[in-house]
């Protein structure tokens, strides 16, 4: 458990545990072991919790403010999360947290919105588009069930670690998430052929 | 998870959302570190800057002070010649009837459960928190109390001490309450007593978070007085060990709770001082068929207020250049980029410079259509390098305003 300095009641988000063991495929499963630099770490792991925020929150100004609100929190923290196996899951739940709650993202945007850079993308894709409001339909364990699987890319096992249940629920989250996921993405695809 | 021919093929769907282009810019991760650091620094400057107005506002307080005549300080107050009544856990027995005319004082010597699980009359809590903080008739329930039960902040009662704080006989009740929450979070000390009806009722604010205190720590009785244990700097990302704490002491006026002893305001924290470094743009000229040298003149200063005993350097370099002769007490580690060299210097009185030489050597190929490298580097002070737990290990943060000059960059390029 992280340990907050001065206010002792500070309650924390708990992280994913330092020695949760995975098998990386890239993206923010992390750059492993002991990262140096918090900077690299950060343009190494921004992008992918980007595209996993995105599609938890389906916007991208709240996707961004939440990542970095995540990043703000973990700098302080720098010199132990470097040694978690996968820092930017512990990044990647807090901000979620941080999306999920309205206060939290209030507070977020306020600290952010001076840092935002004009954006020079494009912004979401169509496609891109399409999948984070379908998935916005969901329930949010089973968003947030997906997301993890398909495109943070964790196993089965570690997602039930991080969340804290049996894999079976894991799988069930999944199994109807994706149902559900299909069908919203078929809608939209049957209002986008009547339109 | 077999999906029908009518299912969007879900697989590919994901692939081509996480295959594409980047979703947004980034602000970067300095943009991530300034505000942690102004979420540290915030309490402590804010509070050292109230701390002049406290002290302006000393006099004052000490004349209205002499006026009311203080309750008697501290220690050996003679015990109260009525009997103290017996603690009972449960309120409902009747207090015993008297024979004198005067009836007994309530007895407002009231334990830490059953206050954690009363209904309490808590004074409104500063502004940046009133939305968040319930205050007037709160019901607590195993010392806690929010607005609702996914508030974010709530309110934890963490102590209870007890004296006879208005002489009357019979003991009150102080606690020491937070509203707390991630990163942000108000302790005060309130008193309660009881009425006739032996319902409880507050005496008043002890003390809150006003002046110089970033933090209440704990609590005391002692007489008729209460002590709070007060620090000058809280919150997350300070560093074990930075704060000040201090025993400030807090006795019933007959209207309200003053200090009555102890130090009135923290001196200037001995941990801040005002460091910055600086440093040119490099050229490395060649020195031979394949290498090109130069060297990285970075000016290290000590602004002040306090000496730095410690400060702590870190460069980091791109790709293939190298420091080939570094200060007696360096670390070198690998970065993704290139190298990072973390070296503690010889500390720096006030109102004094360093000036660390570091020279550079790279291949002279490092240059060949590239382009130019660039220098990274950082001064801090108080890193002990453990980095064992939290806070322990980080440096002590910079006055408010000015850690913008505690970084400083430039080019490496061959010499024209």
């Amino acid at each position: 458990m992280v340990r907050t300095h001065g206010p002792e009641d500070i309650r924390e988000e708990p992280p994913p545990t330092p020695t949760a063991t995975a098998t990386a495929t890239g993206d923010t499963k992390d750059v492993a072991g002991v990262v140096d630099s918090f900077e690299e770490f950060y343009a190494a792991t921004f992008q992918p919790l980007m595209l996993q925020l995105y599609a938890y929150t389906a916007d991208i100004d709240q996707a961004r403010d939440a990542v970095q609100e995540a990043f703000s929190r973990a700098w302080p923290r720098w010199n132990n999360l470097a040694h978690y196996d996968h820092p930017a899951a512990w990044i990647r739940t807090v901000a979620m947290n941080v999306a999920r709650s309205r206060w939290r993202r209030l507070r977020a945007a306020r600290a952010h919105a001076r840092f935002r850079r004009d954006d020079t993308t494009d912004g979401p894709t169509p496609d891109r588009v399409a999948l984070a409001r379908a998935l916005a339909t969901l329930p949010e364990k089973q968003r947030r069930a997906i997301i993890l699987f398909h495109i943070a890319d964790l196993s089965i096992t570690e997602i039930a670690e991080q969340q804290g249940v049996a894999p079976g629920t894991i799988k069930s989250w999944l199994h109807r998430g994706r149902a559900a996921l299909a069908t919203a993405l078929s809608d939209t695809e049957t209002e986008e052929t009547n339109a | 998870m077999p999906e029908n021919d009518n299912t969007p093929n879900l697989d590919h769907i994901f692939t081509a959302y996480t295959s594409g282009g980047p979703l947004a810019a980034p602000a970067g991760p300095a943009a991530a570190q300034h505000i942690a650091r102004r979420r540290r620094t915030t309490r402590i400057i804010t509070a050292g800057v109230l701390a002049v107005a406290l002290l302006a506002a000393t006099p004052a307080v000490a004349s209205t002070w002499t006026n009311q005549e203080p309750p008697a300080l501290p220690a050996d107050t003679p015990t109260p010649t009525t009997p103290a009544p017996s603690l009972s856990p449960t309120p409902s027995a009747s207090p015993t009837p008297s024979t004198t005319p005067s009836t007994p004082p309530p007895n407002g010597q009231i334990g830490k459960t059953e206050l954690g699980n009363a209904t309490l009359e808590l004074p409104a809590w500063p502004e940046y928190l009133k939305e968040h903080c319930p205050a007037g008739r709160v019901k607590f329930s195993d010392g806690t109390a929010q607005l609702a039960p996914n508030s974010e902040l709530r309110i934890k009662l963490t102590e209870v001490v007890h004296a006879d704080f208005d002489q009357d006989g019979a003991k009150e009740t102080a606690a020491l309450i937070n509203c707390s929450g991630i990163e942000m979070g108000e302790a005060r000390v309130l008193a309660f007593d009881r009425d006739a009806s032996d319902n409880i009722v507050t005496m008043g604010l002890v003390t809150g978070q006003t002046g110089d205190i970033a933090w209440i720590r704990g609590i005391r009785a002692k007489g008729t007085a209460v002590e709070a244990e007060v620090v000058d700097a809280a919150g997350e990302g300070v560093v074990e060990g930075f704060a000040q704490s201090q025993w400030r002491t807090y006795s019933w006026s007959g209207k309200g709770f003053v200090q009555s002893g102890g130090p009135s305001m923290f001196p200037p924290n001995p941990r801040v001082t005002d460091l910055s470094i600086s440093g040119d743009d490099v050229q490395l000229v060649p020195d031979g068929t394949d290498t090109a040298s130069g060297t990285l003149r970075l000016t290290v200063s000590n602004q002040g207020p306090q000496r730095a005993t410690d400060p702590y350097l870190t460069v980091d370099l791109p790709g293939e250049i190298t420091i080939t002769s570094l200060p007696a007490k360096c670390e070198t580690s690998k970065t993704l980029s290139g190298t990072r060299y973390r070296c503690w210097l010889p500390a720096l009185a006030v109102n004094a410079d360093s000036v660390v030489d570091l020279p550079l050597s790279a291949p002279k190929s490092v240059f060949d259509g590239a382009q130019p490298g660039r220098w990274e580097a950082k001064i801090v002070w108080g890193y002990t390098g453990t980095d064992t737990g939290d806070g322990k290990g980080w440096p002590y943060p910079e006055p408010d305003g000015a850690e913008d000059d505690n970084s400083a960059n430039g080019n490496v390029l061959p010499a024209p």
